[in-house]
């Protein structure tokens, strides 16, 4: 930031300096800036045999480069007092552009010198127009202004995306602009967090005089006759690094917004794609083999945590038609809680209980006995504690019908869900009295639950035959683990038989 | 309704021997059955003996403890049982609609 200060001031001197007619040039000028620039021989310096060994902090130093050679700048005297406040940031335009023609030999000399042209005056408004008009400048672009509100301190990488916004615009890239929109949409956390990303394109001021450097120091090179195609090719090429890293930074930078703007609208998809990935050939005749009647003695597959084993003859209930039992219902209650802990972030923190559960809570005599499956739910045994959870699924077993309920904590319900559209007023009063005798008993704490509705869910894909109640149960639960509504429907179900057969064999749900 | 069925040979080591409380929520009656056998014994035997008493067959029946499967495998001491624990016998489930 300081060396940049003192590029500010002396841009400014250069400006006043380049404002003088030329009688003004004289040795005996008062000013000191002016005794040493007619003073230099601007030759000997462009062709190193120069006496004089180059100071080595004035080398970089771009103004006092100019300075040196007042001549060639004269020419720029003109523009850079016209009213040309659009093009001011074009440079960067034109660096895009020449990033894409650079190979185009003729085209580049007329290109190289619209380059330096703007080069100057782009120079010659980051020295100037920092100080006075700053503030204007920036309230030309929202996006940015947002920047100079909250952070007055990264005046200059506001500045670096408004150029850079220019640039894409000018190029008429609309991809790209298209997410420059987004950016000046997006709330501040994200807008700040990528402008101290910018603070890489700080440089590119500094960069600007760097490229004025070169530029005016060509200028000399054809003023001495050595051939300026040669000289401009090679200025180009040594540019292109510049150019070629720039190119970078902008698709580094693109890559970066989109990234930004995603969010709200990818995952979901990736869900939703997820949902209903049919299976491969592979798979389907995998199968095909473990529901056929060959395989009905055998244990396919075991689920060690759960002590399940399933046989061919337990996995034959997945094929069509067929009643789902407790034995792939529990093995597949145990898939979804071992997904929710591979992938913690994307599912809801859950419990599956399992089939027996709820017989076993209202096996008593009075109809509850919360002693009954006090233990099933000690830390130790579940390393977790149910109070954590945002669902917990209780299957429903009644008589011939699955049915699903939910201590939904996430959003203070009760959830009651039925293929069948039936109501069991029951359920969800003797799961609202366990889970709070539950939380008292494992964490000595009293949780209200007097204000949670009891939510008999009627929204729900509904079951059009007299066998799929089991599978639309188990989906139920594997959507709303999910955080998802439930966007199926019967038509899905031979689907997700086989699927749901797939991911026991595999022992993985997806 | 209590029925006790101690396992002979397991009888004749008494100092570690351990008592089981069973209880079949399956039939509604509330049937509880105790058993006594080692620690070490693999608890096959005692779900093989449960199933004949009860004349039921051994595949209809899901044995919990603590909500978990067990195995026949498994042994009271595999499992930290402590005397006085209940292990579940559960009658397998189905279900495909109302009626």
């Amino acid at each position: 930031m300081g060396a940049l200060t003192i590029n500010r001031k002396r841009g400014n001197d250069f400006l006043s300096l380049n404002s003088f007619s030329s009688p003004c040039y004289s040795p005996g000028s008062s000013s000191g800036t002016d005794l040493q620039v007619s003073k230099k021989p601007r030759v000997s310096f462009m062709q190193n045999s120069q006496d004089k060994p180059v100071d080595p902090v004035q080398k970089h130093n771009t103004v006092s480069r100019v300075l040196r050679y007042p001549e060639p700048t004269r020419r720029f005297v003109r523009e850079v007092h016209a009213p040309c406040r659009k093009p001011r940031f074009s440079l960067s335009s034109n660096l895009v552009r020449e990033t894409r023609t650079h190979e185009m030999g003729n085209f580049l000399s007329r290109q190289l010198e619209q380059a330096k042209s703007f080069a100057l005056e782009s120079f010659q408004h980051s020295g100037n127009a920092k100080a006075k008009r700053s503030k204007d400048v920036i309230s030309d672009d929202s996006s940015v202004e947002e920047l100079e509100i909250l952070e007055d301190g990264i005046e200059v990488e506001g500045r670096s995306v408004i150029s850079e916004q220019r640039s894409l615009e000018n190029s008429g890239d609309k991809y790209l602009q298209e997410k420059y929109a987004n950016f000046a949409n997006n709330n501040f956390g994200a807008t700040s967090s990528l402008a101290s990303d910018l603070a890489k394109q700080k440089p590119k001021v500094d960069e600007t005089g760097k490229m004025l450097e070169t530029l005016s120091v060509n200028r000399e090179v054809e003023d001495m006759g050595v051939p300026p195609h040669k000289r401009m090719y090679e200025s180009a090429e040594r540019r292109n690094s510049k150019l070629g890293s720039l190119a970078f930074e902008i698709a580094l930078l693109s890559k970066k917004l989109s990234f930004f703007s995603r969010p709200s609208k990818k995952p979901e998809e990736d869900v939703l794609g997820e949902l209903f990935t049919p299976l491969t050939e592979e798979e389907k005749a995998e199968v095909d083999l473990a529901l056929s009647y060959s395989k009905r003695r055998k244990v396919l597959v075991a689920h060690e945590n759960s002590n399940i084993e399933i046989t061919g003859e337990m996995l034959q209930c997945l094929t069509p038609g067929a009643w789902l039992n407790d034995e792939v219902i529990n093995v597949y209650l145990e898939l979804l809680k071992e997904r929710e802990k591979r992938e913690p972030k994307k599912f809801l923190k859950c419990h599956f209980f399992n089939t027996f559960f709820y017989k076993k809570l209202i096996g008593g005599r009075v109809g509850y006995d919360f002693k009954a499956v006090k233990r099933w739910t000690t830390q130790r045994k579940l390393g977790y504690g149910l109070i954590e959870c945002d669902k917990i699924f209780v299957p429903i077993h009644k008589e011939i019908h699955w049915c699903l309920a939910v201590i939904n904590k996430k959003e203070q319900k009760f959830q009651y869900l039925d293929s069948l559209r039936g109501i069991d007023s029951q359920v969800l009063k003797v799961l609202a009295r366990y889970f709070m005798e539950e939380v008292k008993d494992k964490s000595s704490k009293d949780i209200d639950i007097s204000s949670w509705k009891h939510e008999y869910v009627e929204d729900l894909p509904e079951q059009e035959n007299g066998w799929d109640c089991g599978m639309f149960m188990i989906k139920y639960a594997d959507f709303y683990s999910r955080g998802l509504g439930l966007c199926f429907n019967q038509e899905h179900m031979p689907y997700f038989r086989r699927r749901t057969a797939k991911e026991i064999l595999r022992l993985k749900a997806e | 309704m209590v029925q006790e069925f101690p396992l002979a040979d397991d009888m004749l080591d008494s100092p570690k021997e351990k008592w089981f409380h069973w209880e079949t929520s399956t039939t509604g009656d509330g049937n509880e059955v105790f058993f006594r056998i080692k620690r070490s014994t693999q608890l096959r035997k005692l779900m093989n003996a449960y199933c004949d008493r009860q004349s039921v067959e051994f595949n209809s029946i899901a044995f919990l403890f603590d909500g978990r499967r067990l195995r026949g495998e498994q042994t009271p001491d595999e499992l930290e049982m402590e005397d006085g624990d209940e292990i579940d016998a559960m009658l397998h489930q189905t279900g495909g609609s109302i009626v």
